[in-house]
């Protein structure tokens, strides 16, 4: 593997077709280390797609996707977890949490097969709850938490590795104004305070007003807002 | 939380689904606990048979079961003078009615000479006359089934006999028998002049196997029988037994693995959605195999426990059934119990693979957009 680049995610003519629809038709663009830049378009634009295809969840047709380094189209199925697992963190609109599990299981969930010991990953979830002021709700389960709060327990999930890149699908699209912009201003100090870079999509103005980019996908290509 | 940790919880949080998982697994478990206790046990009780009155060898009819067997007393004679047998004995073996709770107690017609190389030990009382036609000897412990005792009187059929003494033969299957006069029980059953077994003893220092070559060489109608692997050569009885016991045993597994494999499958559709996620949050295939299948094996442990306890329940059901008792002497061997863990995680594995499969091969994106 090589060294990891100032440029974070670096995707090259990237083109995903269902059928006969093209969603995505030769999508460039770059996301530098510790950058948080904002994706937006219309409903269907294909916003979800790319996000799903930077976090390995599909393949696309053509094209290529680089992201700390590592080049996704030379991974297989297997690969693509510990890529997954290593690389990026996603967060989903419905946070999809697994209900019966406790807020810090649910973070430490995410951080088996890394290595760590069973008191690692609970000390690491914990003190990712408590940086997102969580700590009195870590044994809580979702059903018993707010939106913002299960949104914040989906945030903790996706740092729970380190990763360089973390992946929003409308992170604030579920909750109330208080809620969202608290989850706004922990996706901006993630860029600023911990060098992760953030690629949100939203249609929320606030978060695209704190974001140092923005790009607009349209007919299935980017176009720079 | 330790990925077990995660195991025990997920199957704490579907106790439903695991009850019904367990619950398919017991039904199995059962089945392979009482049919292998049941074929233990009768093999034990034909061994038993043939170690009545510590012979040997036992001669039987070829083909016959043995308590169905007939043989001639003369030819039994005639056989006690083959070179290096030292001494031959028949007994004619039948079965009577004492009560309803009793519907099938052993008789042994023997001579009273016969008694002391039979290896009956008479532990109250004496013997009975010669030919009398009244007296009968319990075996210990039908005397205490029956609360009967050396002067007591019993009545078997329209016949009443007096108990003249109390016997041990040190063989549980010898020791629930009642004994008369061999000519009396002959006449009895008119079969004057034949006998059911011939029990055998060699010369010391000749070889058995020897003596019984020439026995089997000689008279052709009949079996000599040393051990188990003899008695399956003159008889079928034990490979219909075994072959019934691994029948069942098929049968057993294939209905509880079903049951596993519906519930489990249940469970995969109420739970797809958290594989997908699991899958999205870096999950490699082969954990979320191992998370399923440990889960199918918690289940399964649990469900052997369960199975255990039911098996002991209907082994004892078939204990007293009236048409079994006496002749069915529950053996517990510890392989018994290992076997029906074995069958447990076997079914509990199997039955759960395909869900952890189709599991671990779910596209997470489908899976996260299901409600």
């Amino acid at each position: 593997m090589s060294e990891p680049a100032e440029t974070v995610v670096r995707v090259t003519g990237l083109v995903k077709r269902y059928g006969t629809d093209t969603v995505l038709d030769g999508v460039d663009f770059t996301v530098e280390r510790g950058e948080f830049v904002a994706l937006t378009g219309r409903s269907g634009a294909g916003k979800s797609t790319l996000i799903h295809l930077l976090g390995a969840l599909e393949t696309p047709d053509a094209g290529t996707i680089e992201i700390d380094g590592v080049n996704l189209g030379t991974h297989g199925q297997a690969g693509s977890s510990q890529f997954r697992r290593r690389h990026v963190g996603i967060v989903f609109q419905l946070h999809n949490l697994v209900p019966r599990l406790t807020a810090v299981q649910n973070v430490e969930l995410a951080m088996f097969s890394t290595g760590r010991s069973r008191a690692e990953r609970h000390e690491r979830a914990m003190e990712l709850l408590r940086s997102f002021d969580l700590e009195h709700r870590a044994t809580r389960r979702p059903p018993q938490l707010s939106g913002g709060e299960r949104s914040r327990v989906a945030l903790a999930r996706g740092l729970a590795n380190d990763p360089p890149l973390l992946l929003a699908d409308e992170p604030t699209g579920s909750l109330d104004d208080e809620a969202a912009e608290v989850v706004a201003a922990h996706l901006r100090s993630l860029a600023d305070d911990r060098d992760v870079s953030v690629l949100s999509v939203s249609h929320d103005p606030r978060l695209n007003d704190l974001a140092d980019r923005t790009l607009r996908l349209s007919e299935g290509r980017i176009r720079d807002a | 939380m330790t990925f077990l940790g995660l195991i025990f919880h997920n199957v704490v949080a579907h106790k439903l689904r695991a009850l019904l998982t367990a619950a398919a697994v017991a039904i199995g478990v059962m089945a392979v606990l009482a049919l292998g206790v049941l074929t233990t046990s009768l093999r034990s009780s034909a061994t038993e048979i043939l170690q009545v009155g510590k012979a040997d060898f036992t001669i039987v009819q070829k083909g016959a079961n043995p308590l169905d067997s007939v043989i001639a007393q003369n030819d039994l004679t005639a056989m006690g003078k083959v070179q290096g047998i030292d001494g031959l004995i028949g007994a004619l073996i039948e079965t009577d009615k004492y009560d309803s709770s009793h519907p099938a107690v052993i008789e042994v017609g023997l001579d009273q000479s016969a008694q002391k190389p039979f290896g009956v030990i008479i532990l109250k009382g004496r013997s009975y006359a010669k030919d009398s036609p009244n007296e009968v000897m319990l075996g210990f412990a039908l005397a205490q089934s029956i609360h009967k005792t050396v002067g007591d009187t019993l009545q078997i059929g329209d016949k009443t006999r007096k108990v003249v003494g109390l016997y041990r033969t040190g063989i549980s299957f010898g020791d629930s028998t009642m004994m008369f006069p061999l000519s009396t029980l002959q006449g009895e059953n008119q079969v004057p002049g034949y006998v059911t077994l011939g029990f055998a003893k060699v010369d010391p220092g000749v070889a058995v196997t020897t003596v019984k070559r020439r026995v089997a060489k000689k008279y052709v109608q009949y079996a000599p029988i040393a051990s188990l692997s003899d008695f399956g050569r003159s008889n079928n009885t034990l490979t219909l037994v075994d072959a019934a016991n691994t029948g069942g045993t098929i049968l057993a597994a294939v209905i509880a693995i079903s049951g596993v494999l519906n519930t489990t499958l249940l469970s995969f559709f109420e739970r797809i959605r958290e594989f997908g996620v699991l899958r999205s949050i870096g999950w490699a295939r082969p954990r979320i195999v191992l998370l399923v299948l440990g889960e199918a094996l918690l289940v399964g442990v649990v469900g052997a426990a369960f199975g255990l306890v039911l098996g002991w329940a209907a082994v004892n059901v078939l204990q007293n059934l009236g048409s079994l008792r006496g002749y069915f002497k529950p053996r517990w061997p510890a392989g018994i119990f290992a076997r029906s863990l074995y069958f447990a995680v076997g079914v509990a594995l199997i039955g759960a693979l395909y869900p952890a499969v189709r599991a671990a091969f779910i596209s997470p994106l489908a899976a996260m957009r299901r409600e």
